[in-house]
C-alpha cells in the first residue's frame, strides 16, 4: 500500500492504527485556562475559544461526530459557537463543516482551503479526476494572507505557506494565550505532510517557528493529533523533523534512490515514542524525501491546483 | 439628464461629510432622504441615499451589503432592503470600502442587529485614531468602538455567499490607504467605493494615506477586471460602466500631468492655483464637492512631496 494510499485509508476512515479514534469514541476536553477547551475525538483536534462575546473554533471532527462535539460545545460554553476556522481542507478536520453550517455557524478558511474541497482537479498521481465536495462543506469566508476577529484581545487567522498543505491556517487566540496549530503539528504522532496538496518540510520547519513564537513560553498550542502542548513541545518537534530532513537531504545529496531510502526506514529509530496512528515512520521518510526532491511552486491564488486526492 | 443634474442628487451637504471621518451632528438632525433602489439583476442591488452608494447582495446564505452611509439613513436602507430581501431587513455581512463616515456611519446600529462588519485592517486604525480632514482641515473625532469592524484582513477577503464570488480587493494607497474594492465575478458586478467618483473630481486623501499614483493604478486594475457589460457602483455618482471608468482614470491622469508640469516650472502651490490648470473640468466635475482649487492643492502637495528628498 502506497503513501498516499494509506493516508486516504488513514485520515478518510480512521481505521487503521489501533489508538486512532473512530466514529464512536468518547470525546475528550482539555481545559486550557481560562476559557478555552481542546476537543478530541472522531477527527482532527478541535479548539473552542470564549474571545470577547464570541465563541470560535477551529475545526469540527467527521460529519458522524460533529453533533456530539456541538451539545458538548453548547454545554461546556452555554452557546453554539460565532465562527469555525478550517485550519486546512482535510476531511477530519473540514467535513462537519456541513453540520456547522445546520447550527448557523458561519465558516471561514484559507482560499486554497476552500479551492481543495470546491474544485474538480485532476490528479497526476492516480491519474483520475478528483470530484469537489458536497457545497455545504465549502467555508463561506476565504482569506489570503491574515485575517483577525476583534473580540476581547483578537484572534488571529494567518496563513502558513506550503506547510502541512497549501492552505494551512494557524489561529492564535491572543486573549487566551492559544495557539490552534493544525496539522503542522502533530504531538506524538508520526506526521503527515501532504506535499501533493502544497505541503512542504520547510514550510512545516518554519511555521513550527511562528507557532512557538506566537503562544511564547506561558502560552497552549493545540496540534492536530495528540494531546495539548506547549511552545517547548513544538520546537522539540521542530528540531525531531529537522533531523529527518537532514538526513533526507544528506541521502538525496549522496544519490540514495528515493526507494532504497524508504526501505531502510531511517527515521524508525529517531522517535520510537511515536505513534503510528495514520502513517509510520517510512510513509515520513517518504514524504520528506518527496518534499526535498521536488520543491514545491509558488502557485497563484488564481491557479488551480493540481495534484493527489487528500481526503 | 446631465452628469451634472444627475450627480445634483448628491446634496452638498453630504459630499462636504464625505471629507470627514465621523458623521457630523448635523447629519442626524437633518430629515433622511428617500433611498433609491437600482436593481443589477443576479440579487444584486445599488442603493443610493445621503453617503456612498451602497452595494447588497440577498439570497439563500442572507444578505451581504457593502457600506451603510450615514447613521440617520439606517432605517430607510433597512426598508429598503426588507423591500428586496424578502420582507426581513436582517444583515448578515457588511463590507466597509474606507472608514470615512459616509460609508461607515451605519455601522454602529447594524452591529447592533448582529451584521458582521469586514474591512481592511487600516480601516480600523484610522476609525481609531482619524487624521484632521485632507478636504477643509477639520480636526475628526475618533469612531466610536460599536462602528468598528469585527474582522479585518491585511490584504484580500472573498465572501462567497448567495451563488456569487465576492472578492474583497485591497487596493492601495488610493483614495485612502484602507480601500477595498467588491467585484462579484458571475453577476459581473463591480463596488469601488470612493476608489472611483463617477462625474465629479475624486477626494483623494492623503492624510489618511490615499495617493494620486495610487488612485490611478486601483482604477486601472479595476479597467483590467471588468468588460463593457460591467455594472459599476462608484462610490459617488450614478452607476457606471467601464466608459464611464475610463474617462474618469484619464480626467485624473490627465490632472496629474499637468499639474507635474507646474511642479517641473518651479511653480509654488499659491501660483500653480493661481493658473488655474483644471478650468476646463471644472464643469461639471469641479461644481459638486471637490472644487478645481481644492483639487490643484491636493494633487500638486502629493507629488511634491513624493519628489521632495527623502532624508
Amino acid at each position: 500500500m502506497s503513501m498516499h494510499a494509506v493516508i486516504a485509508a488513514a485520515v478518510a476512515l480512521a481505521v487503521v492504527a489501533d489508538e486512532a479514534k473512530g466514529p464512536d469514541a468518547p470525546i475528550g476536553e482539555t481545559e486550557l485556562p481560562p476559557d478555552a477547551v481542546m476537543f478530541d475525538g472522531y477527527g482532527g483536534n478541535v479548539t473552542v475559544v470564549r474571545a470577547g462575546g464570541r465563541i470560535v473554533m477551529t475545526d469540527v471532527f467527521f460529519p458522524e461526530a460533529a453533533p456530539a462535539l456541538m451539545n458538548r460545545i453548547q454545554v461546556r460554553f452555554g452557546a453554539t459557537p460565532d465562527l469555525l476556522v478550517n485550519t486546512h481542507a482535510h476531511a477530519d478536520h473540514i467535513r462537519g463543516d456541513a453540520v456547522a453550517g445546520d447550527y448557523g455557524i458561519t465558516t471561514a478558511a484559507h482560499v486554497f482551503t476552500r479551492q481543495r474541497v470546491s474544485e474538480r482537479r485532476w490528479s497526476k498521481r492516480r491519474e483520475e479526476w478528483i470530484e469537489a465536495r458536497p457545497e455545504a462543506e465549502w467555508p463561506t469566508v476565504t482569506f489570503e494572507t491574515r485575517a483577525t476577529l476583534h473580540e476581547g484581545g483578537g484572534v488571529e487567522l494567518i496563513h502558513m505557506p506550503h506547510a502541512h498543505t497549501g492552505g494551512d491556517t494557524v489561529v492564535h487566540f491572543v486573549d487566551a494565550n492559544v495557539v490552534a496549530a493544525g496539522d503542522i503539528f502533530w504531538n506524538g504522532v508520526w506526521p503527515i505532510i501532504d506535499v501533493d496538496a502544497g505541503g512542504s518540510i520547510d514550510g512545516v520547519l518554519a511555521a513550527l517557528d511562528d507557532i512557538a513564537a506566537l503562544a511564547g513560553p506561558e502560552g497552549a498550542v493545540v496540534p492536530g493529533h495528540g494531546p495539548a502542548s506547549t511552545a517547548n513541545g513544538v520546537l522539540s518537534y521542530r528540531n525531531a523533523l529537522t533531523t529527518m530532513r537532514e538526513l533526507a537531504a544528506a541521502a538525496i545529496a549522496a544519490g540514495e534512490a528515493r526507494d532504497d531510502f524508504i526501505a531502510r526506514d531511517p527515521f524508525t529509530e529517531l522517535q520510537p515514542d511515536w505513534k503510528a496512528w495514520f502513517v509510520t515512520s517510512a510513509d515520513v521518510a517518504e514524504m520528506v524525501y518527496d518534499s526535498l526532491a521536488a520543491p514545491v511552486e509558488e502557485e497563484a491564488v488564481e491557479e488551480e491546483p493540481v495534484g493527489e486526492e487528500t481526503p | 439628464m446631465t452628469v451634472a443634474a444627475r450627480i445634483g442628487l448628491l446634496t452638498t451637504a453630504a459630499l462636504a461629510a464625505c471629507a470627514t471621518g465621523a458623521p457630523r451632528v448635523a447629519q442626524a438632525q437633518e430629515e433622511a432622504p428617500a433611498v433609491r433602489v437600482e436593481d443589477l439583476g443576479a440579487d444584486l442591488y445599488m442603493l443610493a441615499g445621503r453617503g456612498g452608494n451602497i452595494g447588497v447582495s440577498v439570497g439563500e446564505d442572507g444578505v451581504f451589503m457593502i457600506d451603510d452611509q450615514f447613521a440617520p439613513m439606517t432605517p430607510a436602507i433597512a426598508d429598503a432592503v426588507a423591500g428586496f430581501a424578502g420582507g426581513s431587513s436582517d444583515v448578515r455581512f457588511i463590507v466597509t470600502t474606507h472608514y470615512h463616515g459616509d460609508h461607515t456611519g451605519g455601522n454602529e446600529a447594524w452591529s447592533a442587529r448582529d451584521a458582521a462588519i469586514v474591512a481592511h485592517d487600516n480601516v480600523l486604525v484610522r476609525q481609531m485614531d482619524p487624521p484632521p480632514s485632507t478636504h477643509d482641515g477639520a480636526e475628526q473625532e475618533p469612531h466610536p468602538p460599536a462602528a468598528w469592524p469585527i474582522m479585518t484582513f491585511s490584504d484580500d477577503v472573498t465572501l462567497h455567499m448567495n451563488g456569487e464570488t465576492a472578492r474583497v480587493i485591497h487596493v492601495e494607497h488610493a483614495h485612502t490607504d484602507g480601500d477595498a474594492i467588491v467585484w462579484f465575478e458571475e453577476a459581473n458586478v463591480l463596488h469601488m467605493g470612493d476608489a472611483f467618483f463617477n462625474g465629479l473630481f475624486p477626494y483623494i486623501d492623503t492624510n489618511s494615506g490615499g495617493s494620486v499614483d495610487g488612485y490611478v493604478a486601483a482604477q486601472d486594475y479595476a479597467l483590467g477586471l471588468v468588460d463593457d457589460d460591467t455594472k459599476i457602483i462608484p462610490g459617488h455618482g450614478p452607476l457606471a460602466s467601464k466608459a464611464d471608468l475610463q474617462t474618469m482614470r484619464d480626467v485624473l491622469v490627465d490632472v496629474r500631468d499637468r499639474i507635474a508640469e507646474q511642479l517641473d516650472a518651479g511653480l509654488t502651490l499659491e501660483e500653480a492655483i493661481a493658473a488655474d490648470p483644471l478650468k476646463d473640468y471644472d464643469e461639471p466635475y469641479g461644481r459638486v464637492f471637490i472644487d478645481t482649487d481644492t483639487m490643484v492643492r491636493i494633487v500638486y502637495d502629493d507629488l511634491a512631496a513624493k519628489r521632495a528628498p527623502s532624508d
